[in-house]
């Protein structure tokens, strides 16, 4: 264990000094052109393969140097053409240091030293030594004898110090040996300085240092040259980098600790960049190198370790407001009472039945880790009258519906039932997965409508979906519940954080796409912005109505929308918002808006925080309104309510007077003394008769008005045909650009229809549009319009084209619905006037026009 | 003038009204006939219009309404025959409406008795 410890410490702590080495070679690099002293060395490049360096040439070149008057002369390596008398004979005449490799072989020479070559092993090198031992004796190395040799003392640094390669690779002068014995030196360039004769020899290879690749003896030279000018690179103490990085530790845990989230990266950055910075100004002024490499690994580690510490802390305080939400979500929608009884599923299973006048009904459901479905409620079958065969919902009919992804209308037998029943499939899919199935039979020959029965059955399975998705979760927690050896044994294990928020969050967007629907199906445009008056939602509705005016819904505020809709000020529409924030009130205002039609009224509502919990002494605090909701609401439609009820009560008046004519009429007879006894008494049964009938009318009346003629389970009531009739009558003048005349005789006497007044208008469109089309241009339409006792009539009558009759009749009688749109509305319009209680007849004769008769119960009092 | 000599036709679909108005109008001596509808009332005039001097006419009537009455009565004897317009509507468009469609006289309901006869008198007698 210990070994594997020092060995990955050895390891890290090599990876430590590797980056340092790499940001001090790049800091070095970087520093190039910054020029801090004045070099004390001129470095002459020897050739060796230059013909003329004999050892005379040799002489000649030291002889050269040394009438500048240097300091020192040293030879980087020992010529390979000079014998040792050769050598005795320079040392004699100059100053003159020599380097070998092999300095044991010239004991007797006092200054012949050691030359340190290094290995060529690719490394970068920044150092150099100042002693080598060779056979137990310690031989100075070139740059530190020339040292002594001026000095006359050893220098003082580290046995291997650090070059200081500042300045860069023109600091110091560099004059070939051809150009010094062509008499090219200056004294500038020589004098006090020390001259290194630099040998290129093939031994001497070039080298990597910080400033890249270079020849050794520049190498020696820039070595020789950081003695002499005493600017070696100090590198800090292990015990400063030890205390610097503790230092450094707790400096910036402090800050995390005390500084926010949001400057914590800010600050980290900060220590980072001023450790640069501090480490390159100290090298280039002071010659430290701080070892920042430690430093900056230090500071990245506290970095990453704090992002880690931080993004796990998120990580489980998202968890576990995930789970808590989850949690609370739950809680809402897994009523036990309602899962773990049979009778809701009975309600349910009675509701759709009679909803939609089904036959037989059954629901399944999945049954887990197999592929067979479950019986959870039938009404009028059982599973038993699937076959065994048809119970495995990987299978045909199942797969087919999946597939459909809605009611599927089976072509075989799939729940035993009777010849004359349509069967039914639905599959009950929620969040994505398939919960159950919904199997139905209705009669064959039932009225409904085919495409409203598809819809309003995947109405119905989205809702028993959800519930199915509960009740198998409810189930799922009951399983729970048991024993731990249990669930070990059945290997149940409790499920991922993941699939609980999962599943929340599923639910959550299904609430939301349910919540979208609702507000897209309200009657009304409605747009609800939160306290602050910003968009929160807008229905299907308010969107087209608001483009429609050039209105963006998403980037105006409240107060803008109330502005631009009511012309109110802004003042007016701020005092609007105050007043229904504080007061918790609602506002009408009616729209006052060029692009839009008359009639509309923008209703403000503040949506007031259900939660009875926080109110306190009854008063509502701003911040329990929840949202605003503003609602157009068409008030043309309610207009059209009152105007309804209107006629009605004008159509009162008149039966009253009708009636309060006999009885006064029958008074004044009674008071005739020429009326005998028998008449007076019969004429006073007359007035009793009609005080009676006129009660009842009036009850009658009342029953009528006080009824909810929006409501669609109202399907009619008395309607007065005049208004339907010529809004009709416009409409279709509009959409067909034909000059064709419509003059309807209104004859005098009750108006009044058991119908509804839109549905009415429908039905006048549909005719009148389709003789409109067929008839000549410059025709008349007739219409003749005759009153029966309990029948209004109605004949339109055109002079066009006509179709065949047999084709006409087709069409009446169609079940599916027709290409042509105007066909389509003539058998919506006679289906409507039968459910009515009215009749409707349709004739055609090519070259004569159409004919259209139908009738409508008359309102009679 | 003998009254016994004068025809009065009663159109009203209210059949107690329309007796009422009968038994008022016999009592005052006229001879009356009476219908339930325009459609019944001309089918009469067609045989007997001669022989009528005045039409008690209501205005609102399933099957012909009193407007389509007057309008063939007009076009058919001109002004020999004095009609009066029963109507229970108020508006003075309607009222206005008959006049110069020919009728006599319109009056508004509910009917009374004095008034009827000063009504019928008064167009009898001109």
């Amino acid at each position: 264990m210990s070994i594997v410890t020092v060995i990955s410490l050895s390891m890290l702590f090599e990876v430590f000094n590797r980056f340092d080495r790499w940001i001090y070679d790049e800091a070095t690099l970087a520093a190039q052109f910054f020029d801090s002293h004045s070099p004390r060395v001129l470095l002459i490049e020897v050739d060796t393969d230059y013909e003329g360096l004999s050892v005379n040439n040799w002489i000649s070149l030291l002889e050269q140097i040394h009438k500048y008057n240097p300091r020192a002369i040293a030879i980087n390596i020992l010529p390979w053409n000079w014998s040792r008398k050769d050598i005795n004979l320079a040392s004699d005449r100059f100053p003159l240091t020599i380097g070998s490799t092999h300095p044991e072989l010239y004991a007797d020479f006092k200054n012949i030293v050691f030359s340190a070559i290094p290995p060529l092993d690719g490394k970068v090198y920044r150092q150099q030594r100042r002693h080598k031992f060779i056979n137990g004796k310690k031989h100075s190395v070139l740059e530190s004898a020339v040292y002594r040799q001026i000095y006359a003392e050893d220098n003082a640094y580290d046995e291997n110090f650090y070059i200081n390669f500042i300045g860069g690779p023109g600091r110091l002068p560099v004059v070939s040996s051809k150009r010094a014995l062509e008499g090219g030196l200056v004294e500038a360039l020589v004098k006090d300085k020390v001259v290194l004769l630099g040998v290129k020899a093939p031994l001497m290879m070039n080298m990597q240092s910080p400033l890249g690749m270079m020849a050794y003896a520049n190498y020696q030279a820039y070595a020789l040259d950081t003695l002499l000018n005493q600017n070696v690179i100090q590198i800090a103490d292990l015990w400063v980098i030890i205390l610097l990085v503790t230092l450094l530790v707790f400096v910036m845990l402090l800050a995390v600790l005390k500084i926010p989230d949001r400057y914590q990266l800010l600050v980290i950055s900060g220590f980072i960049l001023s450790t640069l910075v501090v480490s390159y100004s100290s090298l280039l002024f002071f010659q430290y190198w701080m070892m920042t490499g430690y430093l900056l690994i230090t500071e990245f580690s506290i970095l990453i370790v704090l992002l880690f510490l931080r993004n796990r802390q998120n990580h489980q305080a998202l968890q576990s407001m995930a789970l808590n939400s989850a949690a609370r979500i739950e809680s809402h929608w897994l009523s036990e009472s309602f899962y773990s009884s049979d009778v809701h599923w009975n309600h349910i299973a009675n509701m759709v039945t009679q909803t939609l006048s089904l036959e037989r009904t059954i629901f399944l459901e999945r049954v887990e880790n197999d592929h067979r479905v479950r019986e959870i409620k039938a009404l009028n079958c059982s599973l038993e009258d699937v076959s065994e065969m048809r119970r495995d919902y990987q299978r045909t009919p199942y797969t087919t519906a999946i597939e459909q992804g809605g009611a599927l209308k089976l072509k075989h037998t799939y729940l035993e039932a009777s010849d004359d029943e349509v069967q039914y499939l639905v599959p009950l899919n929620f969040a994505g997965n398939i919960q159950g199935f919904w199997a139905f039979t209705i009669k064959r020959d039932s009225q409904l409508d085919e495409n409203k029965l598809i819809d309003a059955v995947e109405q119905f399975a989205t809702q028993i979906s959800e519930l199915l998705y509960h009740r198998a979760e409810w189930e799922k927690n009951q399983q729970n519940q048991q024993s731990l050896v249990v669930k070990l044994m059945q290997m149940k294990f409790e499920e991922s954080s993941y699939e609980s928020i999962n599943r929340s969050i599923n639910f959550l967007t299904h609430r939301l796409s349910v919540m979208d629907t609702l507000m897209d199906g309200l009657e009304t445009s409605a747009i609800l912005y939160d306290l602050f008056g910003r968009v929160v939602h807008v229905n299907k509705s308010m969107s087209h109505m608001l483009t429609d005016i050039n209105l963006i819904p998403y980037s105006m505020s409240a107060v803008d929308l109330i502005v631009k809709l009511s012309g109110s000020s802004m003042i007016e529409a701020r005092n609007y918002l105050s007043y229904l924030i504080l007061e918790q009130g609602f506002i009408n205002v009616p729209v006052k808006n060029d692009g839009m039609k008359s009639g509309y009224m923008l209703m403000i509502s503040a949506l007031k925080n259900t939660d009875d919990t926080d109110v306190t002494d009854g008063e509502i605090q701003p911040f329990e309104i929840t949202g605003i909701l503003c609602e157009l609401i068409d008030m043309s439609q309610i207009r059209e309510v009152y105007s309804q009820k209107e006629k009605i009560v004008e159509h009162m008046s008149g039966w009253l007077r009708n009636d309060l004519s006999s009885i006064l009429m029958a008074c004044d007879l009674s008071q005739d003394k020429r009326v005998s006894v028998d008449k007076r008494n019969q004429l006073l049964q007359i007035i009793k008769n009609k005080v009676t009938e006129v009660c009842k009318n009036f009850e009658q009346v009342n029953t009528i008005v006080q009824q909810d003629m929006t409501s669609k389970l109202t399907s009619q009531y008395p309607v007065d045909y005049i208004e339907s009739l010529q809004e009709a009558i416009i409409e279709c003048h509009k959409t067909h650009n034909k000059s064709i005349t419509i003059n309807p005789a209104i004859p005098f006497s009750s108006t009044l229809v058991m119908a509804a007044p839109k549905e009415l208008r429908q039905v006048f469109n549909a005719v009148i549009g389709i003789l409109i089309s067929d008839a000549l241009e410059g025709s008349e339409i007739e219409v003749k319009i005759k009153c029966d006792v309990k029948y209004m009539e109605f004949e339109f009558k055109n002079h066009g084209f006509g179709i065949p009759q047999d084709q006409l009749q087709s069409y009446l009688e169609s079940h599916e619905s027709l290409d042509s749109n105007e066909f389509q509305s003539l058998l919506l319009a006679s289906h409507q006037i039968d459910n009515w209680g009215g009749q409707f007849e349709a004739n055609s004769e090519i070259g004569e026009g159409m004919r259209f008769c139908f009738s409508l119960k008359a309102f009679q009092l | 003038m003998n009254k016994s000599q004068k025809h009065i036709v009663i159109i009203e679909d209210d059949p107690v009204l329309r007796e009422l108005t009968q038994m008022v109008c016999v009592m005052e001596g006229f001879e009356v006939d009476m219908f339930e509808d325009g459609e019944k009332g001309i089918e009469y005039f067609e045989k007997n219009l001669a022989s009528v001097d005045l039409v008690l006419l209501d205005l609102f009537m399933p099957v012909l309404d009193g407007g389509h009455v007057l309008n063939w009565l007009r076009k058919t004897c001109q002004s020999s025959v004095s009609v009066v317009v029963m109507t229970a509507m108020v508006d003075e468009e309607t009222e206005r409406h008959m006049l110069s469609a020919g009728a006599n006289k319109v009056i508004k309901k509910p009917l009374d008795m004095k008034i009827l006869l000063t009504t019928i008198q008064a167009l009898l007698n001109k």
